[in-house]
This record gives structure tokens, C-alpha cells and sequence, in this order.
């Protein structure tokens, strides 16, 4: 077995494009919204909610226990809500919502880096500058007009990635640092709204003077970005209501139990993809008592939040996906950890457009290698795209540049498409 | 018995010496060692001295014979075995796993198969603890309490509850009906057995520490000891996380005084990182630490008891003769450091293999650890007797 035992230093600084599409976003819409609003025409919009174990959560002490052999671990596997399937025993409350997901125990992305891995899991490709699946949503998903960022990234610590790539920055990640209220909200003391309103037209006659002189798309972002921070400063109300304490007693009054009670309610607003990143799964040293910790945190409020979008009859048009970068070693090092680990490993998707309670594929009885219907990030990618009413074979909508969405050399993984 | 489970010895092995030889833990050097097929988490030698009983990442217990080196295998846990006790007299021997069960085994059986085996906790069992007088167990486990069992018929009669994170470790005092357990945060409760109570929490927050990059905590005790006048505990584990992702932090074995339930020293390994997973107190005066390095090898410390110190002028230039002393660090007053508490190890023993576990044989002479490379290893604190190494003992390659 190779390992990677190296970790870059993550970039906790947001990019420059992230902090002008984000001048006014902010955190913390509380309260609970009426659940017929699930039900409101516009709810047929398809979304995505990802939640991202960063670090490479293990396989073997989530979604492919090998209870008793040898590189096992100490953990026990549990049935589920689906008759055969068992998921580690850190994993009690998703267990009971197994109904809801399926389960990719076969993918091999042939890296066992980070930054590797997480590129080829988002963009479905392991060369090139290609946009990720949130960036891929919000462009071919968004309403014209959209309230809020099409693809926002609710997370602790900043990961600056470019997720673009050709796209539109108005479609790139606009990341929330937790639930805490973003800078820049408010007006200037000494600008008043008048004074705001006056500039905002100002700006945009500048705007169409200089738009005729250059490429369009590039005034578009520009526009879209100032429009879209507007947006959100005027829901300002929304942003500084505090989360219901029958929320917070249900999903955990951690971090990412409150970053994901506000993904739900990004979702509710129309959002079309939330990412919620929950760090803290690079176990080189001590990965059972951390998983053990990070799992604990992770499962209830996941669960909770898997319920609450199938309550709201959101599940119907939302995709959710569990993800990582990679998994862990099956061999267990002197420190009791896992490495990286990209050659077999798991996944878990539900939701919309995907055939719920399976398993996809199978790893061998040490959990060592893919034995059984192997696939990589591209073959997900596709899978993701489809399952949102996307289809990957076509072309990206750019202006005389003929690119694949999908890697045509793939195909999705057809049999967890519903 | 097979090729493969021959001790290895390096002198020669003999259950006790012919003549007691002095104890002198700056002359520690191993005997023997055996072999299991997985890492060992810990390991433990019976009152009598006739074994060592070792958990290993399976599902197994290892018993060797410390005379014969005949190794037996006890299956009968769902998981590793994290912990293990025996009755004062060593008759029994107790086990505590991964998978909430704790074990009663005959220790001395031929072929020992578990006469109990009871659901402690739910979740793992992370500690066992056997009672002075032998009639009770105590445990703590990942649903964050402590219990206390009748050893006689495996019946619960006692529960405590009040850590706010898993309890790690659990140890009777030797004359006090009470009990003390530590968490992951480092906070040690000391309960009273009779009342059913909390008696108060010692807060330890320098055994633990918030990894900010990775956004988990890390810490709680690896192991805990009394001195046998139960003035004094031990408590084994980590302190300063730098990357506790990467094993990056120091080891820490904290002392605290019963009486006053104040921390008296802060026992270091120089610029060893990794973590303490034993501590054991000697009544020569001194007190033995084992601890594995991130890297891999581990090394066996000694030093000595707070009333055997010498004076510090005297500490201070063996600690700059051995390069001992480690860069300084800034202390951490919020983590409740005291750079008064530091002391370094007077002697440190090189191993190979990072050490998960250490125990003292009953003629005080020994030390047994469990070895993340499978092995337990046998060291002799006495002067080495340079004899050429003993012939493997396996009888059936003495025949062939």
C-alpha cells in the first residue's frame, strides 16, 4: 500500500473574488420557515447540498466497516434501515435514515493528495481547470435573477479555491465563515441609503458606458457581484435573527450543527447548492478516538438535517451528497492512525435524482483494494449532474469554446440514478 | 507453540534471580521478547509473576509464560482489548474492550476461555480497575460514565455520571472508598463510593488541547496510577498539541497530591513528542514512564519521586550533561503550566518500537511493554549479565 503522509497548510484567506462577491453576505438566518413553503412553485428548482468530511473521513469507520479482520479497527458495524446494509457503529443516527441514501463503497481516484482529491471529487476531472459541480449548478440551475449566491460554502476555515474555473465568478463559491455575521453588512455611517441608491446608479451608467466597449461577460460578473451583494444587504433582517433554540436542541449547538441548520435554511431561501464542510478527519495519529469525536458531531446532526429536508419534501429535488477527498488507510499506523487513501474507498448520496437504500460497488475482505465496480470523481461527477436534471455530454454554455461538461470519456454511475 | 512465538531471548531468562541483584533503572536493558502477529495496545503482569497478559489490535488476549515463554491466546472480545487488571491475589484476570464488554478469565488455566463476559458500556470500554480488596470492578466507557461492578456474579452496583466527555481511564484508590476517573478534557473526578457521589473535579486543562487546524480536541489520561499509599496519583498523556492529527504534542505524566488535590509536578521527556501510555510507580523512589514518539521508536523514562529529588543546582547540571533540558517553551497559563512543576526524566532508555503500555514485575525488578511492532518486551533494571544469548526453547525445534 502506498501512503501520503504530507498535509499542506490549509488557506484560511478568502480570495479576493470571494470577498467581492460576498461584500454583504452573512450568516444566521434564523428561524424556522413554514414548511409549505417546500411546497411553492419555485421549489421545484433541483439543488445540492454537500457535506464535505474534510481531511478524508475513514471508510472503515463510516460507510465500509470491516468489523473483526484484520485491518478493521475496533469499531463494530451496525444494520441500518435497509435490510443487509451495515455502516459503522459511529454512525447510529444515520443508520436510521439509511432508507433515504445509497452507498459508493468502490471508488479509486489513483491520488492519495488533498488538493488532488478534492478536485477530482468536485470537477469529475484530475487534470485541468474545470469548474466544480456547486459552480456547475449554480450556472445552468440559477433563476436569472437569484436571491441569493448560486453556490455558497458554509465552513469554519477557509479552503481558497478557484471554483470557476472558465465559468462566470458569479458562480463561484461564496463562502460563510460559520454562522458568524460577515463584515460590511451595513452602509457606511456617513453614506445614507439615498446616498447609496444615488451611487449604485451612478455605477451602473459607468457600467453600461464601459460595457460597450468590452467583453460583455466580464461586465456581467462585474454587475452580477454588486447586484448580488445588494441583495443581501437588504436582507439584512434575515441575517441577524438568531437560531431557534428547538434547532439547536435537535442538530447540537456545535459548529457544525449550527452551520448546518443555516445550510437548511439557505436551501429553503432557494440557494441552489450549499456545501457544508465539517473539518477534522486527516486522522494520521489517533484516527479512532477521533473519528469517535468527529463522527459523534457529524451524525446526529446529519441525521437531523437529512430528516428535516425529507419532512419538507425537500429531498424531491435536492441532491445530497456525504463526500471527501479521499479515504484512509486500511493499515493502521504505529500512532493508531489511517493515512491518506485514494484506491477504495466510500461514499454516501440521496436525494434527488438518486436510487436510494443500495450499495454501488465493493471493496475486498481487508479492505485493501476495489473488488467489485470500480469508479472514480469523474464517473460521480456525472452521476451528480444527471441527478440534478444537468446533462454532462453537453457542452458548456461559453461563447465560442466547444468543452465537455462531463469527461466524455465517463459515464455516470447508472445504477444509482433513480 | 510455533517458530514464529519463540521468545527471543538477549541473556539469560530466569523467573527470579538466585541472588537479588540491585535495582538500578540507569542499567535497564531488555531480556526477552515475544511476539504476536498485531500491535499490542497493552499489557499487564499478574501478582504472581507467572505472566504477562497483553491486548493486541484483534480480537485476542495474549497470556506468555514468563518462564517457559509459551504463548496462549485467549479469543472471546468483538474488538481490541484496551485494558486489562488483575485480582490482587492473580487468580482472576479482568479485560476491558473496545466493544463495551469486559472479561473475567481464569488467569493460570490451561487454555483460559472467558467465565464472564457483560456489556459494561455502550460504546467501547475503555478501562478496567479492580477494587483493594478485590470484590469490585470499575470501568469507564464512551457513553460517559464510570460503573462499578460486583466481580463475584458480574452485577452492577454502582454508576456514575458527570463527565461531559469520555471518560478514559478509572482507578480505585488503595485505601479510600472513592474512585477517580479522567476525561478527554483532563478533568479527573473523584467519586465516593459509598455516597454515590461526586466528591469534586480536579481540573487538569494542561492534559488536553484544541488542535485549531483540525478543529478536535485531544488529551484525557493513557493511564493512571496510585502510589501504594495512595497519597500520590499518576496520571499518563499528552500535553502542548501542536498537530495532534500528526502525533504532533508532548508527552505528560502529571503527579497530584491527594490530600491537597493539587498538581505537584509536571513530569517531561525533553523533546521527545508523542504520548505517555504508562506510568508506574517504583518504591525504590522513583517513577517510570513509557511513551511512543511519532516517528515510531519509544523510550522508557525514570524520575525520581517529588521527596527524592536532588537539589536543584544538582538536577539542572545533569540535565545539561544528559542535553536533556529542551528548548524552552513559553508556558501556557491558561492550560494551568507551571514551569516550577517541570522535571525531567533522570534516565531515559532508548526503545526500537514506541511502548503503549508498561507494568512492573512483582519482584520489582522488571518492567513489561507492549510494543506497537506486536512485541512485548521484557526490560531487567538491574545491571546486564553479559552471557551469550540463550538457544531458542521451542521443543519442537529442539528435536528436529
Amino acid at each position: 500500500m502506498k501512503r501520503n503522509l504530507g498535509c499542506n497548510p490549509l488557506d484560511h484567506v478568502l480570495s479576493r473574488r470571494n470577498f467581492i462577491v460576498g461584500a454583504g453576505t452573512a450568516a444566521g438566518f434564523g428561524g424556522l420557515l413554514p414548511r409549505t413553503w417546500a411546497k411553492d412553485a419555485e421549489r421545484n428548482q433541483k439543488q445540492i447540498l454537500q457535506v464535505y468530511l474534510q481531511g478524508g473521513v475513514s471508510q472503515l469507520e463510516s460507510w465500509d466497516p470491516k468489523p473483526g479482520t484484520e485491518l478493521g479497527g475496533p469499531f463494530r458495524a451496525i444494520p441500518t434501515s435497509v435490510p443487509g446494509i451495515h455502516i459503522s457503529e459511529l454512525l447510529p443516527h444515520t443508520a436510521k435514515m439509511m432508507h433515504l441514501l445509497s452507498i459508493v463503497r468502490s471508488i479509486n481516484l489513483k491520488t492519495d493528495d488533498h488538493t488532488q482529491g478534492r478536485l477530482f471529487m468536485e470537477k469529475g476531472r484530475n487534470v485541468g481547470a474545470y469548474p466544480y459541480v456547486g459552480s456547475v449548478a449554480a450556472k445552468y440551475l440559477d433563476s436569472r435573477d437569484p436571491a441569493l449566491p448560486g453556490y455558497i460554502h458554509i465552513s469554519t476555515r477557509g479552503l481558497n479555491d478557484d471554483t470557476t474555473g472558465f465559468l462566470e465568478p458569479q458562480y463561484g463559491q461564496f463562502k460563510l465563515e460559520g454562522v458568524k455575521a460577515p463584515k460590511n453588512l451595513d452602509l457606511p455611517k456617513d453614506i445614507s441609503r439615498k446616498r447609496y441608491l444615488a451611487r449604485t446608479d451612478f455605477r451602473a451608467q459607468l457600467d453600461q458606458q464601459f460595457a460597450s466597449r468590452r467583453r460583455k461577460s466580464f461586465i456581467d460578473a462585474l454587475g452580477s457581484s454588486f447586484n448580488q451583494a445588494s441583495k443581501l444587504m437588504e436582507r439584512k433582517g434575515l441575517f441577524e435573527a438568531q437560531q431557534d433554540p428547538k434547532d439547536l436542541e435537535r442538530y447540537g449547538t456545535h459548529d457544525f450543527a449550527r452551520n448546518c441548520i443555516l445550510g437548511r435554511t439557505l436551501l429553503e431561501r432557494g440557494a441552489t447548492c450549499v456545501k457544508v464542510t465539517h473539518h477534522g478527519y486527516d486522522s494520521h495519529a489517533e484516527n479512532f478516538n477521533f473519528h469517535l469525536e468527529q463522527l459523534g458531531e457529524f451524525d446526529k446532526t446529519f441525521a437531523t438535517l437529512l430528516g428535516d429536508l425529507e419532512d419538507r419534501g425537500m429531498l424531491e429535488n435536492t441532491l445530497v451528497m456525504i463526500y471527501s477527498e479521499f479515504g484512509r488507510t486500511p493499515k493502521i499506523n504505529h500512532r493508531y492512525g489511517r493515512d491518506h487513501w485514494g484506491s477504495a474507498w466510500s461514499i454516501a448520496l440521496g436525494g434527488c435524482g438518486i436510487q436510494t437504500g443500495g450499495v454501488v460497488g465493493k471493496t475486498n475482505d481487508k479492505g485493501t483494494e476495489v473488488s467489485d465496480r470500480e469508479v472514480h470523481g469523474g464517473h460521480l461527477f456525472q452521476t451528480y449532474l444527471k441527478a440534478i436534471g444537468i446533462d454532462p455530454s453537453q457542452n458548456h454554455d461559453i461563447p465560442g469554446r466547444v468543452i465537455p461538461i462531463g469527461d466524455p470519456a465517463v459515464e455516470p454511475v447508472q445504477e444509482l440514478l433513480a | 507453540m510455533t517458530d514464529k512465538d519463540t521468545p527471543k531471548a538477549t541473556e539469560a531468562v530466569t523467573p527470579a534471580a538466585a541472588e537479588p541483584a540491585v535495582i538500578d533503572p540507569t542499567k535497564t536493558h531488555k531480556v526477552v521478547e515475544y511476539k504476536h502477529e498485531r500491535p499490542l495496545t497493552t499489557c499487564q503482569i499478574d501478582p504472581q509473576g507467572r505472566y504477562v497478559f497483553a491486548g493486541a489490535e484483534d480480537l485476542n488476549v495474549c497470556r506468555w509464560n514468563l518462564q517457559s515463554g509459551k504463548k496462549t491466546v485467549l479469543p472471546g472480545h468483538r474488538s481490541w482489548v484496551r485494558s486489562i487488571r488483575f485480582s490482587p491475589d492473580g487468580e482472576w484476570c479482568f479485560t476491558a474492550a473496545w466493544d463495551g464488554q469486559i472479561g473475567w478469565w481464569k488467569t493460570a488455566e490451561e487454555t483460559p476461555q472467558s467465565v464472564r463476559m457483560i456489556e459494561a458500556h455502550h460504546g467501547s470500554t475503555r478501562w478496567v480497575d479492580v477494587s483493594p480488596c478485590g470484590q469490585f470492578l470499575a470501568t469507564c466507557g464512551n457513553d460517559k460514565l464510570v460503573r462499578v461492578w460486583n466481580v463475584a456474579d458480574g452485577k452492577q452496583v454502582g454508576e456514575f455520571s458527570g463527565h461531559q466527555t469520555h471518560p478514559y481511564a478509572v482507578n480505585f484508590h488503595p485505601h479510600e472508598k472513592q474512585l477517580v476517573s479522567q476525561d478527554l478534557m483532563g478533568n479527573i473526578k473523584i467519586w465516593d463510593l459509598a455516597g454515590g457521589k461526586e466528591v469534586c473535579t480536579i481540573e487538569a486543562p494542561i492534559m488536553t488541547g484544541y488542535d485549531t487546524k483540525f478543529a478536535a480536541d485531544m488529551g484525557g489520561a493513557r493511564d493512571m496510577q496510585f502510589t501504594p499509599d495512595g497519597k500520590i496519583l499518576a496520571s499518563a498523556g499528552i500535553t502542548r498539541v501542536v498537530n495532534s492529527f500528526a502525533g504532533q504534542q508532548d508527552p505528560l505524566i502529571l503527579l497530584i497530591d491527594w490530600q491537597t488535590r493539587q498538581i505537584i509536578r509536571q513530569l517531561r521527556t525533553g523533546s521527545f513528542q508523542g504520548i505517555a501510555w504508562g506510568v508506574r510507580f517504583h518504591p525504590d523512589g522513583f517513577v517510570i514512564g513509557a511513551g511512543a514518539h511519532q516517528g515510531g521508536r519509544g523510550e522508557l523514562w525514570f524520575w525520581h519521586m517529588p521527596d527524592q529529588e536532588p537539589a536543584k543546582e544538582e538536577q539542572v547540571a545533569k540535565e545539561e550533561k544528559d542535553d536533556q533540558k529542551p528548548a524552552p517553551k513559553p508556558a501556557d497559563s491558561k492550560k494551568g503550566e507551571n514551569p516550577e512543576l517541570d522535571r525531567q526524566p533522570f534516565h531515559v532508555t532508548k526503545l526500537d518500537k514506541g511502548a503503549r503500555s508498561v507494568d512492573i514485575s512483582p519482584d520489582l525488578s522488571r518492567l513489561a511493554v507492549a510494543h506497537t511492532d506486536g512485541f512485548a518486551r521484557i526490560y531487567q533494571m538491574t545491571q546486564e549479565i553479559k552471557t551469550k544469548p540463550a538457544p531458542a526453547t521451542d521443543p519442537e525445534k529442539t528435536k528436529s
